[in-house]
């Protein structure tokens, strides 16, 4: 099917003047059609009143024929002759024609007696001797040159009753008498013919039907039809004239305006919009198409207006959505837009891509021991001193809390460790003490360069980087570390691509999670023990555990993603019934979870599983203490909800009093080191004491760490109202069914 | 002689009269009569009163009844209680109602002519039990002077002869001694054929020699001797201004009896003012021929 395509205006006007001229042309066809008719009905009437002017003539020649005849029948010297004719050729040679009674035009004449004998002594040529009685009516009879009309007329006696005395014959020529005798006004007379065919004679009466005349020019006629003609000729060239006029001022008043501005539309959408329609020749000449034109350019004012508000808007926008508010450099979301872009970018070059992280060290404790306000000063100046290292067009960005990175194009292995120590130097020249801050701030780079055009290698940059920051931050390292392969042995068992890959399909597609519950026994009556959820990823028949999950997790930021996701899993299993009703089930919580907004949301689908057990969620003492505002907030919602909040690890940081206080926990899971403290000789005291401050302020204890049978015993003596450990059971799938230590718990909702 | 006048009889008993008996005085009527020849001759007949004359006029050479000066005669005196008869001859054409022209055949002669005469005046007489006078104009004098002088026992109360002129060689013809002599040739070696000759006032009148001659016999001399000869009493009388006549020789007449009367200033025609000079001539003859 051929797609239809609006036609243009220019079409239109073709259209319109071809139909124009068309119905020009069927007029004139219509026209020269009726001048023709009327020419034919002219010459039609001009005919017959031709053949009526002939009848005329006709019947006038035959008349005065008649009158010849019965002049010269009732001569008295034509009966002299019947009474006498012993003189009868004497007389017709020497007086008939001399007497003044026959015309020029009689050729012959004969007298005949009463019997129709022709009387003697009368040469003849072509009239009979004899005559047929009666005699026959006027003839046309063929002549030599031309027909001749032959009329027999009876010799009336002197009294009318008498019968006739004889006849008399007269042939005469009468052509002569009809084209001179008579004014013709349709005929041409000396056009005027007869053709008898093969008949010798016929009657006079007929002679019409034999006639052949040619018709006069009609002077009037023709001068009509030129007058029309020449009417019709002009009326033609004028409504030519007119009509290619109009289409001309059609093209120049409609068509070119709208052309110009369709043109000029196209235009528009071609270029960048800054084109303006402009003047030919000053105003557009009809009102509407310079409405158009003024209103399209008032139109594009305005939207060039729009347009550079927005730009500038988007412009704002772009910078705000792409620089950190508090440091003034670029943020994640720049970064990853950035790193999107750097394998095109760089494989049009074959110059090396320097990628470099930079943390902060111990910036937690920074913000901790001088507050937040000190702590965004830190981040501002180490932000600020590292940017001013970048050379030209390279942009540093914040990634996390107190980290860097930065992408150098065009920077080898040495000028990747120039730029180190550079930042380094930076750093050290920069004076913090005017925050408050009295220690030194340091901060750890790991470096990774790749060549531009090598795709693979650029992929690895930024886990290349991890690595040497992950070497950069252990104890007596170099602060500024450059990734080499040597390097990447070491850390392999942590970084390899394998359990990138898997812990990457896991978060993303869900895929390899599978949840191993460790029992949590409870050590007294008033306590009922449950289940902690830890996490396991299978990929390829491998189990990927916590140990080597979470720091790719840490490294890529994917907390709040692999805490949505094992929330998934669990909740399938509390649905598939895997853990029966009674038996309580601990959930780890990143720091990044706890103080999201959609926490509450997502953990609504967990709110009826409340109903027949304990439901804890566990959160390490760091992720609160991050933003320990917004995760309270979020945790006393949970709380009102029915859910537990337990502090994971305690004793593994910095174990704040203060903060535990404000926390919104119900249980204190103490860190393995503490529990191993208890077999440390003058370390064990402290740690009863605090189990025994923990206890009475009315938070569940519980002992993590527990392997062996004197650690039980140890917790159970200090009241520890839960105990957690290889000894009491590993961690396992539910396939594997309950502990045994949880089977008569089930059923029972107790914590 | 008898012969002719068996004709006459025969001719009389097929005299055609158009309903004469029913023609009331003073109007005209046609009266139609076979001559002799078998052509039949017409007149226009005026029954009259009883104690008037009855008139018989006689039109000149060629001419008919209808010729006006006979015409206007006619009816004037048929108006004045006159019975009047103006035939016309024949000429050798039946029923002859136009005056026939010179050159026209001319077959008929004088003796033919004289023969009609008698018949009419016969039949007027028979008609009116009167002695018709009878009026010749011009050539009819002529002819009626031929009836007379050969109709020995004729019926005429009294001749009138007006412009009366005579055939053959003369002051006022063109008849010519030469032609006559050409007709006596052609008689002589037997031809009768026509011809041209000139009679009277005709230069090519178209006749046989006998014919011809018939006229032509009927000069000056004769027509004298005719008028010294003729029986009835004759009156003549001529315009004085009539080209046509020999006025002089009408003059001479009076030697022989003849009444002449000349009308001053009168042409041959006695046309415009003269008709009634001519007309009381003659009215006064024919008083004059009541009172005796």
């Amino acid at each position: 099917m051929i797609p239809w395509r609006t036609p243009s205006i220019t079409l239109y006007a073709l259209l319109l003047a071809a139909v124009a001229l068309v119905t020009l042309a069927s007029f004139g066809l219509y026209t020269w059609h009726k001048v023709d008719q009327l020419r034919d009905e002219v010459y039609v009437s001009g005919y017959e009143a031709a053949r009526q002017e002939l009848a005329n003539a006709l019947g006038h020649v035959r008349k005065d024929a008649a009158l010849q005849a019965s002049r010269f029948a009732r001569w008295e010297e034509v009966r002299q002759q019947l009474g006498t004719p012993h003189y009868y050729g004497y007389w017709k040679n020497h007086r008939m024609h001399q007497a003044g009674i026959l015309a020029d035009r009689v050729l012959d004449t004969q007298i005949y007696d009463h019997q129709g004998v022709a009387l003697p002594d009368s040469p003849t040529v072509s009239l009979p001797a004899r005559l047929e009685l009666p005699p026959p009516a006027p003839r046309a009879v063929q002549g030599d040159a031309e027909p001749l009309l032959l009329i027999i007329e009876p010799i009336p006696a002197p009294d009318a009753a008498e019968p006739p005395r004889g006849y008399v014959a007269l042939q005469s020529r009468f052509l002569d008498a009809l084209r001179e005798g008579h004014v013709y006004h349709y005929i041409d007379p000396e056009s005027i013919r007869f053709d008898l065919g093969e008949q010798e004679t016929i009657l006079a009466g007929e002679l019409l039907r034999h006639a052949q005349f040619d018709l006069r020019p009609n002077p009037l006629a023709d001068q009509v039809e030129a007058l029309l003609w020449g009417a019709v000729i002009n009326l033609g060239g004028i409504l030519g004239l007119i009509t290619l006029i109009l289409f001309a001022t059609l093209v120049y008043l409609i068509v070119r305006p709208l052309r110009a501005i369709a043109g000029h539309i196209d235009r528009l959408r071609e270029s960048a919009g800054s084109l303006v329609l402009e003047r030919a020749g000053g105003l557009l000449p009809i009102a509407e198409t310079e409405k158009i034109r003024a209103s399209l350019n008032s139109y594009q004012a305005r939207l060039q207006d729009v347009h550079s508000s927005l730009e500038a808007k988007n412009r704002e926008f772009w910078r705000i959505a792409h620089h950190d508010a508090l440091t003034g450099v670029r943020n994640r979301r720049a970064f990853d837009e950035y790193w999107d872009t750097l394998p095109r970018l760089a494989a049009r070059h074959t110059y090396p891509v320097c990628f470099a992280l930079f943390d902060i060290n111990h910036f937690k404790a920074i913000n901790d021991s001088y507050g937040h306000q000190t702590g965004d000063a830190v981040l501002q100046s180490v932000a600020r001193s590292i940017d001013e290292v970048m050379r030209e067009g390279e942009h540093l960005f914040r990634i996390g809390g107190d980290e860097f990175a930065a992408i150098l194009l065009d920077c080898d292995e040495s000028g990747a460790q120039r730029l180190g120590e550079r930042c380094q130097e930076r750093i050290r020249a920069t004076d913090f003490t005017q925050y408050g801050v009295r220690e030194p701030i340091k901060i750890s780079i790991g470096l990774a360069v790749a060549p531009g055009n090598d795709a693979p290698a650029m992929l690895a940059l930024q886990w290349q980087a991890d690595v040497a920051m992950y070497k950069a931050k252990r104890p007596g390292s170099s602060p500024v570390v450059l990734f080499t392969p040597e390097l990447e042995k070491d850390t392999q068992s942590l970084y390899s691509n394998w359990i990138n890959n898997a812990v990457y399909e896991a978060i993303t597609r869900g895929t390899g999670i599978r949840m191993a519950y460790q029992p949590v026994v409870a050590l007294n009556e008033h306590h009922s023990s449950y289940v902690e959820a830890l996490l396991r990823i299978e990929h390829q028949g491998e189990i990927i555990g916590p140990a080597d999950i979470f720091p790719v997790v840490e490294a890529r930021h994917l907390e709040v993603d692999l805490d949505r996701a094992v929330l998934t899993r669990i909740l399938g299993d509390l649905r598939a019934s895997l853990i029966p009703p009674g038996v309580g089930i601990s959930i780890n919580l990143s720091g990044p979870t706890i103080v999201n907004a959609g926490l509450t949301q997502w953990l609504e689908a967990f709110v009826p599983f409340l109903q027949d057990r304990p439901i804890i969620l566990e959160v390490t003492e760091t992720a609160l203490i991050t933003e320990i505002g917004l995760a309270t907030e979020n945790l006393q919602r949970l709380r009102q909800q029915g859910f537990l909040v337990a502090l994971d690890d305690f004793g593994s940081g910095y174990s704040s009093i203060r903060y535990l206080a404000s926390m919104p926990v119900d249980t204190v899971k103490f860190d393995i080191s503490l529990i191993r403290s208890l077999d440390v000789p003058d370390q064990h005291h402290i740690v009863e004491g605090l189990v025994q401050m923990i206890r009475d302020v009315g938070y569940t204890t519980v002992a993590e760490g527990i392997e062996t049978a004197e650690q039980l015993s140890r917790v159970c003596a200090l009241k520890f109202d839960f105990a957690q450990g290889y000894h009491l059971g590993h961690p396992a799938p539910v396939s594997q069914g309950l502990p045994p230590v949880l089977q008569a718990h089930a059923g029972i909702s107790r914590m | 002689m008898s012969g002719w006048f068996l004709r006459s009889a025969a001719a009389i008993t097929t005299v055609i009269l158009l309903s004469l008996n029913t023609v009331a005085t003073g109007k005209e009527a046609s009266v139609i009569l076979e001559m002799p020849t078998g052509d039949s001759a017409e007149a226009a007949y005026w029954a009259g009163e009883p104690d008037m004359p009855a008139v018989l006029i006689q039109h000149g050479f060629l001419q008919t009844h209808h010729f006006p000066t006979v015409r206007r005669l006619a009816l004037a005196l048929a108006d004045s209680g006159f019975t009047v008869l103006t035939p016309t001859l024949t000429l050798g054409i039946d029923r002859r109602t136009a005056s026939l022209p010179c050159e026209a055949v001319h077959t008929h002669t004088m003796e033919q002519t004289r023969q009609e005469i008698a018949l009419w005046v016969d039949w007027l007489h028979t008609r009116t039990g009167q002695e018709p006078v009878v009026i010749g104009h011009s050539a009819g004098s002529i002819n009626l002077l031929a009836y007379l002088t050969d109709s020995a026992r004729h019926t005429v109360a009294h001749a009138i002869f007006i412009s009366v002129t005579y055939f053959g060689h003369g002051e006022a013809a063109f008849d010519s001694p030469e032609h006559a002599a050409r007709a006596h040739a052609a008689l002589a070696r037997g031809d009768i054929g026509l011809a041209e000759y000139a009679l009277d006032f005709c230069r090519q009148y178209v006749t046989t020699p006998a014919a011809y001659l018939s006229y032509y016999d009927w000069d000056k001399q004769r027509t004298d001797r005719a008028f010294q000869s003729s029986s009835a009493p004759s009156t003549l009388i001529a315009g004085s201004a009539d080209a046509r006549i020999d006025l002089e020789w009408i003059k001479t007449l009076r030697r022989h009896g003849v009444e002449v009367h000349i009308v001053d200033g009168a042409n041959h025609f006695f046309d415009q003012f003269h008709e009634f000079d001519l007309l009381d001539e003659i009215e006064q003859v024919l008083q004059e021929d009541l009172t005796q």
